[in-house]
């Protein structure tokens, strides 16, 4: 009888303690600050840029015709800038975590803008944005509100 | 004494002797016993287990409701993030709940501070209308037109960007669009993630401020483009040569991706110069640099060629030299002659 109350008990410990661990997880992911990108929201377009490890600018993008993106409707228009001569294009790419992956806009001449789009029918209105040439790693940054 | 008469003279008795009782009591209390060993629910043993459960239940509902407080706690010390926020816009108040990050010694990097603004002060700008926490660095910069602050680390309400979200070969940036203030002032913000730097210390933070959106536009869209001083040299290394290299081509013209061959590519561009003699090739080449912005403007190898002039070759990785420049000796000195450069 000890026997049993005892694992009862310990299970019922055992529930309770992965009920934390996974709230706190959740409320942790859900509150954790996150990076503006090209839409930090609606109505808040913002420019991303990438540089080399000596700060030299060399990759950039921008929301584009502005007062038609960011504006919620999960159609974004963004510019993406090759500024510096290097051999690379510069490409903006996009993921939507375990759904989608690719590169939604590139520049491959210096100092030309290059415009592209980005239309989302994958979950909510959020997606990671990473700007950047070929011979550096992403660094990805959250747009949300587009 | 007939059969009748017999059986009720030794019949049972309705009373039970003492000794059956006492037998009868003794059955009862083993096999009472024996039930409880058996783990069977007695029903005299309900009110223990009963008060188990409820312990649990009750144990289970107090954690869960910590677990929701905690979480309302955390989410809203955590807000005034950016998230559905403009980066640049002023916290509401100076006071936070997150301890203070001190990120000891200079900023991860040397701000380009534009030609214009004085040497600098210790101190917020007086635009700012969230005053730094005591371990935050903060420095001014003031022009007759505008204003620049710079914070290190961030507020902590900015900074987007934790060392594991960081690619170690290179920095981050997020500007915010310029804000009109009420007062018809305006201020832009500008966020650059470090990597290899220590935990709440991978963001600093520059705010332009300014009398009109013009002026915030201007400073700060030079700042985008150039943040930072280059700890790099313009040359790195002299050696001699037989010959210039070939410049790589726009690598949109070496791969197969349906992207990249999809967009408009220039493989090399090139050009012949006219240009002022300087005293010395390195003079001349920096002054050519200096007008073709989209050419790197440190880190090239110098060769010095047989015929007597050098080139200045700038690579992004051994054997992909992406500019070369060429300059030459005259009558008048030194001057760049021609040049060639990627597409891209």
């Amino acid at each position: 009888m000890l026997t049993r109350r005892v694992h009862r008990v310990a299970m019922a410990t055992l529930a309770v303690g992965m009920l934390t661990i996974g709230s706190s997880a959740l409320m942790t992911a859900s509150s954790a600050p996150r990076a503006g990108a090209t839409c930090g929201g609606v109505a808040n377009p913002v420019t991303i840029t990438h540089y080399n490890a000596y700060n030299t600018l060399v990759a950039e993008e921008v929301a584009g015709y502005l007062g038609t993106t960011c504006n919620g409707d999960y159609r974004y228009t963004g510019v993406v800038l090759d500024p510096v001569t290097d051999g690379s294009c510069a490409y903006a790419n996009y993921v939507e975590p375990f759904a989608y992956s690719a590169t939604q806009g590139v520049s491959c001449t210096t100092g030309a803008w290059s415009a592209y789009d980005y239309i989302d029918s994958i979950g909510s209105n959020s997606v990671l944005v990473s700007v950047r040439p070929s011979y550096l790693s992403d660094n990805w940054t959250t747009s949300s509100g587009y | 004494m007939d059969e009748l008469e017999w059986l009720k003279e030794n019949s049972p008795s309705t009373r039970p002797s003492r000794d059956v009782t006492r037998r009868h009591r003794t059955q009862l209390r083993a096999a009472i016993a024996a039930e409880g060993a058996d783990g069977g629910p007695p029903r005299r043993r309900r009110r223990p287990q009963a008060r188990a459960r409820h312990r649990v239940l009750v144990t289970t509902a107090v954690v869960v409701v910590l677990c929701v407080i905690g979480g309302v706690v955390v989410a809203l010390t955590s807000e005034g993030g950016d998230d559905g926020s403009r980066i640049g816009a002023p916290a509401a108040s100076g006071a936070t709940t997150t301890a203070p990050t001190e990120c000891s010694g200079p900023p991860p990097a040397q701000l380009a501070i534009p030609s214009g603004f004085n040497t600098g002060r210790a101190g917020p700008a007086a635009q700012s209308r969230t005053a730094p926490t005591s371990t935050q660095q903060v420095t001014t910069w003031t022009s007759d037109r505008a204003t620049i602050e710079q914070r290190w680390p961030s507020d902590a309400n900015r900074r987007p960007w934790d060392q594991s979200s960081l690619a170690p070969d290179g920095v981050s940036g997020i500007a915010d669009d310029v804000t009109v203030d009420a007062n018809g002032g305006a201020h832009r913000t500008l966020l650059f993630g470090f990597p290899n730097q220590p935990n709440g210390c991978e963001t600093l933070q520059i705010t332009v401020y300014g009398a009109d959106a013009a002026t915030v536009r201007s400073v700060s869209d030079g700042l985008v483009s150039s943040p930072f001083v280059s700890p790099e040299p313009l040359v790195t290394t002299s050696r001699a040569a037989t010959a210039i290299p070939e410049v790589v081509a726009c690598e949109a013209n070496a791969t197969a991706s349906v992207t990249v061959d999809a967009t408009t590519a220039t493989a090399t561009v090139d050009g012949t110069v006219t240009a002022a003699a300087f005293a010395g090739p390195t003079e001349a080449f920096a002054s050519f640099l200096a007008g073709e912005p989209q050419l790197f403007q440190h880190g090239y190898d110098e060769l010095r060629l047989a015929e007597g002039s050098v080139a200045y070759v700038k690579q992004v990785r051994p054997g992909a030299v992406v500019t070369a420049v060429h300059v030459t000796a005259g009558a008048t000195g030194w001057s760049v002659h021609d040049w060639g450069a990627s597409g891209c």
